[in-house]
């Protein structure tokens, strides 16, 4: 087991507000992590921070990927050494199709790889199998990034990109919120499809519904910021059971 | 005075008598109504003073650069081309029945072309003008009935110091139909003055291109009259690639139940140049609808401006209007500016309008980015993806291929 991500100390301003306050996380190969907290806690905050967004700023503390700081990283690096982020709000790209929109992405990091692009044909073979899996239909692929997507069909989009992208560390922000159970069960299995011994995930969450069908190796409570409490599924269960409250205000 | 008269006189004696009738009545006209419509919103922002001065005051050369370095090829494969160089249509190819190349002699059978009678649009700047400078014409005139296979591509060459003013008459008969595409190639130090008149007469569907190349130290004017009988259909596109002071004026009339017209312009200018649009559509007839739908990319120094004006009389019953303009600014540099106007005067219309001018979307961009796409290759995607939406909905598989082929050719991040 190798160690994924480290987050030490972290500091992240949105603004002039600070909304991540002295975040610590180790995150190694192979283990699934799930973070809960209430809504505006700052969990999508720690996520576009981690993929670098220029909005968030960190004032201090250290993120390291890999052993690479990652604020030395411009956001396409990040991408293309392994850092995926699933969008909680999928952003709509019309007249850029998905599938003209995945061979960038795979090719992108395929050349910062040195490597030769991708063939047209196993492009489309890998296309075909994956968004079969994520029960997205062929026509879809040609229409706009998101365009005219429901909810559930951009999440399932988010997990379709990051199983094309082969990323190494899958960061997945709220991406069962507004799911109906079928699709979260679709959203499920493409997370448990990319699950192995060399990749990790940090699953961002609501409720606990979605870790009946991943179950997380740890179970974070984050609250203003910092992580609170540290557990594991049995955490979950008991967080929607009676709520943040006797956590926060104990 | 007077520069103007002089203007005319300098080269009376090349023209048969009722040309220079022709021309003094509309200089006489020109100076009736150029100070009223220089106040006009059509050409606020536009350098149309600094047109006028060149019009009247320089000496352009009466010769133009000769043909023999132009490549007189069309690169559009089994089209009808025509050309038109130093004021003069022309082709190599020969002319079926439908097209007239009117010279002097065959313009005099024709001279209502350019009449100047009671229709205001007759009266504005760009065709008195148009009269005063034109020498020929070009008259399309399908048949009754006759579907037309071939594309017409009319190609304007290069103009070096040049001062012209194209002058094209397209009637498309009842139930006939006809595409055709206008190009104008790169110009330097230059006046062009285009107008066009079209009319679409009962069930009779027309499909429209129109592109100008990137012009230099030129001004560039494009006036253009249509008018539709019913059930009539009409599809326009514009790409517009801007010149020191560019201008495309467009008035549609649907004057006839169940006429459809689509008009879209892509208008993209770079550096210094500049790009108006102007479009007044007129709903004459019930059950009438029409689309009007442009798109600016604004690049370095330029300017673009939007002006659009979809007007319902009270009575019109059935009709439709939409109207979008949407403008993407690609440097802090460059200006915008867009003005929509529904003249709508009863509830039995369905229309909707919207404007919105902007830069490259910051969290499109990052998304983006997340996926492994670097900077340039996300601006050029959201550029693109902005242009496709347009260009999409170009009807003719071939010419959409063809316009985006131009436009792949003229922008960079
Ligand atoms: N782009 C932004 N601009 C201003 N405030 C923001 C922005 N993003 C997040 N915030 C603020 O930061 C806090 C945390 O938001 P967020 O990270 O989205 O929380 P969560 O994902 O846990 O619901 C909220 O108070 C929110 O209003
Ligand atoms: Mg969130």
């Amino acid at each position: 087991m190798s160690n994924i991500l480290s987050i030490k100390d972290l500091y992240v301003d949105v603004g002039d507000t600070s909304i991540v306050n002295g975040l610590n996380l180790k995150i190694s190969s192979g283990e699934t992590h799930a973070i809960m907290g209430p809504n505006g806690s700052g969990k999508s905050t720690l996520a576009k921070a981690i993929a670098g967004h220029p909005d968030y700023k960190i004032q201090s503390g250290k993120i390291t990927y890999m052993g690479n700081d990652l604020s030395a990283l411009s956001i396409e690096e990040r991408s293309n050494l392994g850092v995926f982020l699933g969008f909680q709000y999928p952003i709509e790209i019309p007249g850029l199709s998905n599938t003209a929109f995945l061979k960038a992405a795979i090719n992108a990091k395929r050349k910062y790889h040195g490597m030769d692009e991708l063939s047209a044909s196993e492009f489309l073979v890998d296309l075909k199998e994956k968004s079969k899996m994520m029960d997205i239909e062929q026509s879809f692929l040609s229409r706009g990034v998101n365009e005219g997507f429901s909810g559930g069909e951009k999440k399932r989009n988010e997990i379709l990109q990051m199983l094309m992208l082969e990323p190494t560390l899958s960061i997945l922000d709220e991406t069962d919120s507004g799911l109906d159970i079928d699709s979260m069960k679709v959203v499920a299995s493409g997370v448990n499809a990319f699950r192995s011994k060399k990749t990790a995930s940090l699953i961002i969450t609501h409720y606990e519904r979605l870790l009946n069908y991943i179950t997380p190796d740890y179970v974070h409570v984050f609250h203003d910021g910092a992580i609170i409490k540290t557990g594991d599924i049995q955490l979950a269960k008991d967080l929607e059971e009676r709520g943040y409250e006797w956590l926060t205000n104990p | 005075m007077d520069g103007l008269q002089k203007f005319i006189e300098k080269d009376s004696h090349e023209f048969p008598d009722w040309i220079n009738h022709s021309r003094e009545s509309s200089l006489k006209k020109y100076k009736e109504v150029c100070p009223k419509h220089l106040k006009n919103a059509t050409w606020k922002n536009t350098k149309l003073n600094e047109m006028l001065n060149d019009f009247f005051e320089k000496e352009f050369s009466v010769q133009q650069s000769t043909l023999d370095n132009i490549d007189l090829k069309s690169n559009l494969d089994n089209s009808l081309t025509i050309y038109f160089h130093a004021g003069v249509f022309f082709t190599e190819e020969e002319i079926p029945s439908y097209i007239k190349l009117l010279n002097h002699k065959y313009l005099e059978e024709n001279q209502s072309i350019f009449g100047l009678e009671d229709r205001s649009e007759r009266q504005s700047i760009p065709y008195l003008l148009n009269n005063i400078v034109s020498r020929d014409a070009l008259m399309i005139d399908t048949a009754v009935n006759q579907h037309v296979e071939r594309l017409i591509h009319i190609v304007y060459l290069p103009n070096q110091n040049g001062n012209v003013a194209p002058r094209l008459n397209i009637n498309v008969s009842g139930n006939s139909s006809i595409k055709i595409i206008e190009e104008h190639l790169q110009s330097k130090n230059s006046i062009i003055n285009h107008c066009i008149d079209i009319n679409c007469e009962a069930t009779s569907t027309l499909e429209y291109y129109k592109v100008n190349h990137r012009q230099n130290d030129s001004y560039l004017i494009s006036n253009l009259n249509l008018n539709q009988e019913e059930d009539t259909d009409v599809k326009i596109f514009n790409l517009d690639l801007g010149a020191d002071s560019g201008s495309s004026l467009n008035h549609l009339k649907l004057n006839g139940e169940n006429s459809n017209v689509a008009c879209s312009t892509l208008f993209m200018p770079s550096d210094h140049r500049s790009s108006h649009q102007n479009v007044v559509i007129d709903h004459l007839s019930d059950k009438s609808s029409s689309s009007v739908n442009f798109r600016g990319v604004i690049n370095n120094q330029a300017t673009g401006s939007f002006f659009g004006k979809v007007r319902v009389a009270k009575e019109r019953r059935g009709t439709s209007a939409f109207m979008q303009n949407k403008n993407l600014l690609l440097s802090d540099e460059s200006k915008i500016s867009t003005v929509p106007i529904l003249e709508i005067y009863n509830d039995d219309t369905e229309c909707s309008h919207s404007a919105t001018s902007g830069s490259l979307d910051k969290e499109k961009l990052f998304y983006l980015k997340t996926r492994g796409i670097n900077e340039n290759d996300a601006k050029d995607f959201l550029i693109k993806s902005f242009i496709d939406e347009l260009t999409s909905q170009i009807k003719s598989r071939r010419l959409r291929d063809y316009v985006n082929e131009i436009i792949a050719g003229n922008y960079k991040v």
